[in-house]
C-alpha cells in the first residue's frame, strides 16, 4: 500500500535487538559463566582490583545496552503513535533478531578481532569461539532479514489491527 | 575490637574500589572508552539510519 512506512518498526525493532543482545552477551557470558569480561585480555581480572577494574567497565558497557534499550522504546512508542506505519510481528520480531545479530558482529569484529580487549572464552582455542560467535551473529542477521523480508507483505496498522479483531 | 577499616571509614572493600576507580580513570581511559562505545556508536548509527534509507525507497524498508 503506497505510503505505509515499514522503517520506523525496523528502527525500533534493531536499537530494542542490540540492548537486549548486549545485555545477553553481559549478563549471560560476563556474570553468570564468567568468560570474560570487558577488558579482560588486556586487564586480566586475577586479583580483586583487577576484578573490580573490569566490572567498571562491564558497567558502562550495561549502560551504553540499557542506552540502546531506551531509545528502541522511544523509537518505537513514535512508531505506535503514527498511522502510516505497517504494525507487523514478523517485521519487528526480524529486527530484533537482526539488531541482535548485528551487535554481535560489530562488536564481535571490533573487540574480539581487531582491537582484542576480550575474546569470547580465552585460552585454547580461544580463536574459534571467536569466530563461532560472528558466525552466530551473521546468522542471526540472516534469520532476521529474512522475517523481515517476508513481513513485507503485511499492510496493516496498528489502527486497522485493532478494529479487525 | 574495632578493624582498621571501620576505624578510617573505609572498609576492605571500598579500599580495593577506589583502587580500582582511580585506575578506571587514569589507565588507558580514553582508548578503553573508545573500545567500549565503537560498536554502540555504529550499530546505533545504522539502527537509526534505517528510517531514513526506507523512506528514501518510497515508503519501503531496503
Amino acid at each position: 500500500v503506497i505510503g505505509r512506512q515499514q522503517g520506523p518498526i525496523i528502527s525500533a525493532g534493531l536499537l530494542l535487538g542490540t540492548g537486549l543482545g548486549g545485555f545477553v552477551d553481559g549478563i549471560l557470558l560476563h556474570q553468570i559463566l564468567q568468560w570474560h569480561n570487558m577488558l579482560s585480555s588486556i586487564r586480566p581480572p586475577d586479583d580483586l582490583v583487577q576484578m573490580k577494574y573490569n566490572m567498571l567497565w562491564d558497567g558502562l558497557f550495561h549502560a551504553f545496552t540499557w542506552i540502546m534499550v531506551a531509545l528502541g522504546v522511544w523509537r518505537l512508542w513514535l512508531a505506535g503513535g503514527r498511522r502510516d506505519v505497517v504494525w507487523s510481528s514478523r517485521i519487528f520480531g526480524g529486527s530484533l533478531i537482526a539488531g541482535w545479530g548485528l551487535f554481535n558482529f560489530v562488536e564481535g569484529l571490533i573487540d574480539h578481532q581487531i582491537l582484542g580487549i576480550h575474546h569470547v572464552h580465552p585460552g585454547e582455542g580461544q580463536l574459534l569461539w571467536d569466530l563461532g560467535f560472528l558466525a552466530f551473529g551473521l546468522a542471526q542477521l540472516a534469520i532476521g532479514w529474512r522475517l523481515i523480508r517476508a513481513g513485507m507483505s503485511d499492510n496493516k496498522t496498528r489502527e486497522e489491527l485493532a478494529h479487525s479483531t | 575490637m574495632r578493624e582498621e577499616g571501620l576505624v578510617t571509614g573505609l572498609c576492605p572493600n571500598c579500599q580495593v574500589g577506589i583502587e580500582a576507580r582511580a585506575q578506571f580513570s587514569s589507565d588507558g581511559f580514553g582508548f578503553n572508552l573508545g573500545a567500549v562505545l565503537l560498536p554502540f556508536l555504529i550499530v546505533g548509527a545504522i539502527c537509526l539510519s534505517i528510517e531514513r534509507l526506507a523512506r528514501s525507497h518510497g515508503g519501503e524498508a531496503p
